[in-house]
């Protein structure tokens, strides 16, 4: 098999292991590519259908474009949908800088969300090559019930075994994308025929890398505005993939803290 | 898209793995610039030099303390070749990450501080790298600018590396002098080496073969078990290629034979199965398969075994000694196992294995275990089958690879030599001796839904007819026949089996037969079934909801169970398969004991009554 078919093949053993070990057991979807590639291989893993609710941390300032795909999806995937709305600014950590706090919202909803269907597991579609601090990531992580993520204890896992059991209060987040990289996503999207964002294609020289909320989330310089355009810009270029996120670049270790304390 | 290559970076604290890695990165020009601005302004803060290994140590405790906690990735993408390096911390505290990094990893880099030369810790990890199941490995000599460049220094390494590695059982690919911090011969080969005229690390590494497709006999590890339009398909991953639609299979360890009736995709598409595809599988006939199990070829199937030696490497704060309970997890299996033995741990300075009575965390050893069921393995390390974690109360404490496996000490395996006896005196005989058919009456149904209370007034009723009936009660025979069967799936099933045979027995002898038994799943069901070949067989569905049999408790199981006293109990945290066609419902939600009773009775006379069956009870 290819690269894209093992990736695949590894993902979807690690979902089907998620659904028997761990319940409850739900998944995040932002819309983006990662998450809605992630909903695509959970469908093939359990052949056409999922399981269990698919949900959103809805900031109500995602784009547009985010809404209406998400519509379009949920009826043509079928899923069991759920939009968690996140709570306003004034309930985040008041020292972490504007667009941390901004962020922060969603760690927030992502706790009511958990409290809300009482999951033992929630698998989210972050990848090691985004950023440094998930680059130290497991595949299933265990978090407290603060949603609290003790790096310097993380269990080991290997060879597709993992600590699967949660103790009271205690949340996994399931990763089963950690493995691959943007331009893997990409390629996978093509070559699957996934539906993604238009906003990721280039429009007036600019395009969106990586998308978040509306406020914090800038686009940057490409001149790619087709599929194959965006995976020839990404084969030849080295820019960090999350340069146009906000909350990453704030200080030092603007992300760190926001991953402490429960963000993705 | 190209293949990557994932390489990690082992070795002692402070030898300059996540530094080499940096550098690696940035010369080949991986790294982006806004990246390398960030950690300019980060080390200035700290009022450091420029410290290259941040990129990796991303963590602020990492930074602050200058080492590294996590295992990390970095990508690069080289001409033709992509890499991910990934970053094995070196402190003895991070093993776990260490073993966490290094299993993601299909070659290596042992970075070695020129000046203290080659540790208990290194050779740890190359120990640990080979268990692992890395083969080859770059020797990266580093920090050759504090040793004056020195042939001499780099020459008595190169010969340590290469003896070292010999024993730990690797191949040295090359050993490379390097100064990470500065970039010597990292990338750019150097002026410095006088005396070395190889290649560059990134040479080394742009040369490491492709890791080869494992020759392995094809199998089907079950994960899951999932029914999609009535029917049973088994979820799974294969190793080796070779499965496709038609093809005989064996259920091990059941050695039940089957054939592959379909592969099930989404979407549908029905080509072979290739080596570490998951996918779906439905066979061709009803069997019971269940998550561990493996589906292979009939004439290439992997053995069932239950005594195991294994090498193994330990991870857990308690140690590990003979007579430890742990949950092993091999394959997609997950069993509970005892040690029988620790038959010694490797002496990290000599390389040589000496006798010892545990494990303690960081230890690599040989022990023997023994698994409460029969796990299918192989010893060939490429499989997955040879490959386990162990487990101490839901964490995972330690790992290794199978060396040996002997059977377990009884198999089911019936021989060809064996035929069934034709008696002189058959089942009509008998019947009308008896004035009743003889045969099995199932009654399932959950956990306290009333089956043992109306199986026994069954049995007297009918006797007090004049009839030849017997009561049968699962738990009775698991405190005798089944007594070496606890409440997995599998055993569960196998209980059924048994008694299902024990009563097909019972109805050959003329007998009727009254089974009180949860039976929760239909296939063990159909197996009871299907044993009961001379006689007529009635399977009735004894209901009431969960939430009634939980109010009646009569044993107290329900509370315990949900207080988490007992696992695996029915009804609560264990499936029961609600049977589809039962020949008779009988409801004990509404309905009182007698009037339940009498219904039953109407219907079991009316159906084993000689000559006179009920027409509303045949069909089956």
């Amino acid at each position: 098999m290819d690269r894209l078919s093992r990736l695949e093949s590894e993902s979807i053993s690690i979902v089907r292991e998620a659904y028997r070990r761990v319940k409850p057991l739900g998944m995040l979807w932002s819309v983006g590519k990662d998450s809605t590639a992630l909903l695509w291989l959970t469908r093939k893993a359990f052949l056409g259908e999922i399981p269990f609710p698919v949900a959103m941390l809805d900031t109500s300032l995602e784009f547009p474009e985010v809404y209406a795909l998400r519509y379009r999806l949920i009826s043509e995937f079928n899923l069991d949908f759920h939009n968690e709305l996140c709570p306003p600014e004034s309930d985040v950590d008041p020292t972490l800088p504007p667009a941390g706090r901004a962020a922060a919202r969603k760690s927030e909803g992502l706790k009511a969300l958990l409290r809300r269907f009482r999951w033992n597991g929630v698998l989210l579609a972050i990848r090691r090559d985004e950023q440094a601090t998930r680059a130290k990531e497991r595949v299933f992580s265990p978090r407290s019930a603060s949603g609290r993520w003790e790096f310097r204890d993380q269990p080991p896992e290997f060879w597709g075994f993992y600590k699967t059991e949660v103790f009271d209060g205690e949340h996994l987040r399931i990763h089963p994308m950690l493995g691959w990289t943007e331009l893997d996503v990409w390629e996978y999207t093509r070559r699957e025929g996934i539906p993604y964002c238009s906003l990721y294609l280039a429009s007036e020289g600019r395009r969106f890398r990586s998308l978040g909320e509306s406020n914090i989330t800038t686009p940057v310089e490409s001149e790619a505005a087709t599929l194959d355009a965006i995976i020839e810009e990404l084969r030849d270029s080295n820019a960090p993939e999350r340069a146009g996120r906000a909350m990453d670049h704030e200080s030092e270790d603007a992300f760190e803290r926001l991953r402490v304390s429960g963000y993705m | 898209m190209k293949h990557v290559q994932p390489v990690v970076f082992a070795g002692q604290v402070d030898h300059g793995k996540s530094t080499l890695i940096a550098r690696l990165v940035l010369d080949a020009g991986g790294f982006p610039e806004q990246r390398y601005a960030e950690l300019e302004a980060a080390c200035a803060r700290r009022g450091v030099p420029f410290e290259l290994s941040f990129l990796l140590d991303a963590l602020q405790s990492e930074r602050d303390q200058a080492v590294t906690i996590g295992s990390s990735f970095l990508w690069l993408r080289a001409g033709e070749r992509a890499f991910a390096f990934i970053d094995a911390p070196g402190h003895s505290e991070f093993l776990k990450n260490m073993v966490s990094a290094a299993s993601a990893a299909s070659a290596a880099v042992i970075v070695v501080d020129a000046q203290e030369g080659f540790t208990d810790q290194t050779r740890r990890h190359a120990l640990l790298l080979v268990l692992l199941g890395i083969r080859e490995a770059i020797v990266a000599v580093n920090k050759m600018d504090a040793v004056s460049f020195s042939e001499v220094r780099y020459r008595a390494l190169e010969s340590e590396a290469r003896t070292l590695l010999k024993r730990a059982g690797l191949t040295l690919r090359d050993c490379v002098p390097v100064v990470a911090r500065d970039g010597d011969n990292v990338v750019r080969p150097s002026k410095n080496f006088a005396f070395y005229r190889g290649p560059t690390l990134l040479q080394v590494l742009s040369e490491l073969a492709q890791p080869s497709v494992p020759d392995l006999s094809p199998a089907f590890l079950v994960q899951d078990v999932y029914r999609r339009n009535g029917q049973r398909v088994l979820a799974g991953f294969a190793e080796g290629d070779g499965l496709e639609e038609g093809a005989r299979i064996v259920v091990m360890p059941s050695r039940q034979v089957a054939a592959i009736a379909s592969v099930k995709r989404f979407p549908e598409d029905s080509r072979p199965i290739e080596d570490g595809e998951a996918c779906g599988l439905v066979l061709d006939r009803p069997l019971y398969v269940d998550a561990g199990d493996v589906i292979a070829l009939v004439d290439r199937a992997p053995e069932a075994a239950s005594s195991l030696e294994a090498a193994a490497f330990w991870l857990g704060s308690r140690v590990l000694e003979i007579g430890d309970r742990v949950t092993m997890r091999l394959g997609t299996r997950e069993v509970p196992a005892v040690v029988t033995q620790v038959k010694g741990s490797i002496d990290l300075t000599e390389l040589v294995q000496r006798s010892a009575s545990a494990l303690h965390a960081g230890d690599l050893g040989e022990i023997a275990l023994k698994t409460d069921l029969p796990v299918v393995v192989s010893v060939n390390r490429a499989s997955g089958l040879s490959r386990f974690a162990l487990y101490r109360d839901g964490e995972i404490c330690g790992g290794g690879v199978v060396l040996e496996a002997a059977a377990p000490a009884i198999e089911k395996k019936i021989s060809t030599n064996v035929r069934v006896e034709q008696h002189f005196v058959g089942p009509a005989a008998r019947a009308a001796r008896n004035g009743h058919a003889a045969g099995v009456v199932f009654m399932t149904g959950l956990p306290a839904s009333g089956k043992s209370t109306l199986g026994k007034l069954l049995e007297m009723r009918l006797f007090e007819r004049g009839w030849n009936a017997y009561f049968l009660d699962g738990d009775t025979l698991r405190t005798g026949l089944c007594g070496d069967l606890g409440f997995s799936q599998q055993e569960r099933y196998e209980n059924v089996r048994r008694v299902g045979e024990v009563a097909a027995l019972f109805a050959d002898a003329g007998c009727l037969v009254v089974v009180a038994l949860v039976a929760p799943l239909a296939d063990a069901r159909d197996a009871a079934r299907t044993a009961c070949k001379s006689g007529i067989f009635t399977e009735i569905y004894v209901r009431a909801p969960v939430s009634v049999c939980e109010r009646r408790d009569p044993k107290g199981h329900y509370r315990r169970a949900r207080a988490g006293e007992i696992s695996e109990f029915t009804g609560v945290s264990s499936v029961y398969e609600v049977p589809q066609n039962p020949e008779l419902i009988v409801d004990t939600e509404s309905a009182t004991i007698d009037e339940s009773l009498t219904g039953l009775l109407e219907a079991v006379i009316a159906r084993y009554s000689t000559g006179e069956r009920s027409s509303s009870m045949q069909g089956r």
